[in-house]
């Protein structure tokens, strides 16, 4: 009775641990392709990439490597991750790594590339998805959120700079779970708001890119017309006006005859002022281009 | 001498005379019609008073014997019967009589041609502005003018700035150094022009300027042969008024110049003194037309030395309207060929 109950612990404690993390890789060396999905070209540039890449189940959608999740987290998690893919259709995956990585662009390099080289939204088109990523470095804790495929359209920098604002405390303090809530609730909101307006004319192209179709701007070039228009009408009407009144001499000065008798100079006083330069950051903006070749959107920061 | 009645054409105010084949009183210069009853009631709204020493002339054609009228400014004119030219020359000796004059250089056919040139590269002009009835208008005509020398001498108080601005990282910074500028000094200014005739707007006067004072010559009542005189009617001392301010601002100017490496100047204070030195009453050549379009009278002036016609011509409205549309329409394109241009460049 005791080994019954004992080996039915370890079957439960097995279970609920496995309900939904996943730190099981597998030897892409021994995989078809590298186990990267036929789309992708692997190449001399990104075969590295590719090696560095952990190859996992794309089915289990939470990876956490860095092992900072709780069962009950990881629950709470996976149906988080659900109820999200269930409303939008795009898939969702949240990573955890503990790597020390020399600058922030290698931690979206890895996100990027842990993407696509594990066949996310491999049945959605355009490999729609969103990619939520923790490396719980010491010296380089990091946190980010990346769109892929058609998600792109309606997340973009912008909305996740947004979401990373508001999950920024969750993620310094470890609430992974707040924070992963959060993060749906917002992606589930932007869903619910559409497209931006930034991006009704853009497309995703066959390489996940964030094209844009051509449409004529009718309100600038109405009002570039209506300017160049006036600007026109002016020069032509002023042709017909001659007359002009004259409210100098200059042509009857004789310059030989100028003389100054006294010339003074003197400083008052100085004043400096400053500002910043700001950066324009406008909504619109196009993908980030992964080592797969495909576009993605989003970043991360610090904490 | 029999008085005469104070007409002057309410159009033009040239003199006005009453034409026997109209039954009315037509001004020879615009071509304006009135009856007695119209010119009548136009006196007394100007409340006109007949001048008893009037300076209304009427005197005898020297080759027809014609009764020829001139008004009150008009120092040679033309007869109307015979075409002869009379010069009036009591209008020209004493204190009217001028100094010098330029003669004409601009013939009239030059003066006809250079009227005609008004079309080009003006699309607005109306059709019917530069026709043949307008063109045989052109009339040659000696303006009076006063030439002033003028002494310019006094100082100027002047506040102005040198703005830097530099860049460092992601600021931008602006430096601005405030100075106090004073100068002092003296200039003179020869033949400022002034037109001593209340009969020509300055400003079209002004715009024709400047003539070639080196063309000057002494008055002789022959080279008036041909052409148009009137005497001055505006004094020089109520002339001079117009020289001084220019001559003010010209010598402002002067000392602002000398003011260099300001990113601003403005003056704030002056005690600048403007004197009359000399001045002459001169004669000078101008070619003039005055045109009726739509019951508004147009002058145009040229100045019979150069040879350029002035004037402000009238905007044929329906012309404006068609080229106002089409450039929109053409505007409006080449807008939407530079974003698509744009839109290619920027790589989608």
């Amino acid at each position: 009775m005791k080994k019954f109950k004992f080996v039915f612990l370890i079957f439960i404690l097995f279970i609920t641990t496995n309900v939904s993390a996943s730190t099981m890789t597998y030897d892409r060396n021994s995989a078809e392709n590298y186990g990267v999905n036929k789309n992708i070209t692997i190449t001399n540039s990104n075969k590295n990439n590719v090696l560095k890449t952990p190859l996992v189940n794309s089915d289990e959608k939470i990876y956490d490597f860095a092992d900072i999740l709780t069962p009950s987290e990881e629950t709470e998690i996976y149906s988080y991750i659900t109820e999200f893919r269930n409303k939008t259709g795009f898939d969702m995956v949240f990573v955890t790594i503990d790597s020390y990585f020399s600058s922030d662009n290698l931690n979206d390099t890895f996100a990027s590339d842990f993407y696509d080289y594990n066949d996310f939204g491999l049945d959605i088109e355009n490999y729609s998805g969103v990619l939520i990523y923790r490396n719980n470095n010491s010296s380089t804790r990091y946190f980010g959120l990346y769109s892929f495929g058609d998600a792109q359209l309606y997340y973009n920098t912008y909305r996740i700079d947004n979401i990373l604002d508001e999950i920024e405390s969750d993620f310094k303090h470890d609430y992974y779970e707040d924070g992963v809530y959060t993060v749906v609730s917002m992606l589930n909101e932007y869903y619910d708001d559409g497209i931006m307006s930034s991006y009704k004319n853009a497309y995703i192209d066959e390489n996940g890119i964030i094209r844009f179709n051509y449409s004529i701007p009718f309100i600038p070039c109405l009002i570039a017309s209506v300017v160049i228009t006036f600007i026109t009408m002016l020069i032509i009407v002023k042709k017909n006006k001659m007359i002009r009144k004259a409210s100098k001499a200059t042509e009857y000065l004789n310059k030989e005859s100028i003389s100054m008798l006294e010339s003074r100079d003197e400083f008052i006083n100085s004043h400096t002022s400053s500002y910043t330069i700001q950066s324009s950051s406008g909504s619109r903006g196009g993908s980030r281009i992964g080592s797969s070749g495909r576009g993605f959107s989003g970043g991360g920061r610090r904490g | 001498m029999s008085k005469v009645l104070d007409n002057k054409c309410p159009g033009c105010g040239a003199a006005i005379f009453f034409k026997p084949s109209l039954g009315k009183f037509k001004c020879d210069y615009c071509d304006s019609e009135y009856t007695a009853e119209q010119l009548k009631n136009m006196e007394e709204i100007n409340k006109q008073e007949v001048v008893p020493e009037s300076e209304y002339v009427s005197y005898n054609c020297p080759d027809c014997g014609a009764s020829i009228v001139a008004d009150q400014n008009t120092a040679a004119t033309f007869c109307l019967y015979c075409g002869n030219v009379s010069i009036i020359k009591s209008r020209l000796s004493g204190e009217f009589a001028p100094s010098k004059l330029i003669p004409f250089k601009v013939e009239k056919q030059q003066a006809i041609e250079a009227f005609k040139k008004l079309k080009k590269g003006r699309p607005l002009v109306p059709k019917s502005f530069v026709s043949e009835k307008n063109i045989e208008k052109i009339t040659g005509l000696y303006i009076p003018f006063w030439l002033y020398d003028i002494k310019a001498s006094g100082g100027v108080v002047a506040g102005g700035t040198k703005v830097k601005t530099w860049i460092s990282g992601n600021t931008r910074y602006t430096k601005t150094d405030y100075y106090r500028m004073e100068r002092s000094g003296n200039m003179m200014f020869e033949k400022v022009p002034v037109d001593g005739s209340t009969r020509f707007s300055n400003d079209i006067m002004n715009t024709i300027e400047p003539f070639d004072y080196d063309s000057l010559v002494d008055y002789n009542h022959a080279y008036l042969s041909g052409f148009l005189a009137e005497k001055y009617d505006v004094d020089k001392e109520v002339s001079f008024k117009e020289a001084k301010d220019r001559s003010f601002n010209s010598a402002c100017d002067v000392m602002l110049d000398d003011m260099k490496g300001y990113t601003t100047k403005n003056i704030k204070s002056n005690t600048l003194d403007v004197s009359m030195t000399n001045c002459e009453y001169v004669l000078l050549p101008v070619w003039m037309v005055n045109v009726k379009f739509r019951d508004k009278f147009y002058l145009f002036a040229m100045n019979g030395e150069s040879g350029e016609f002035i004037g402000d011509i009238p905007l044929d409205k329906r012309k404006g309207v068609i080229i106002g549309i089409f450039v929109f329409i053409v505007a409006f394109i080449f807008s939407v060929l530079v974003s698509y241009l744009l839109f290619r460049i920027g790589g989608n």
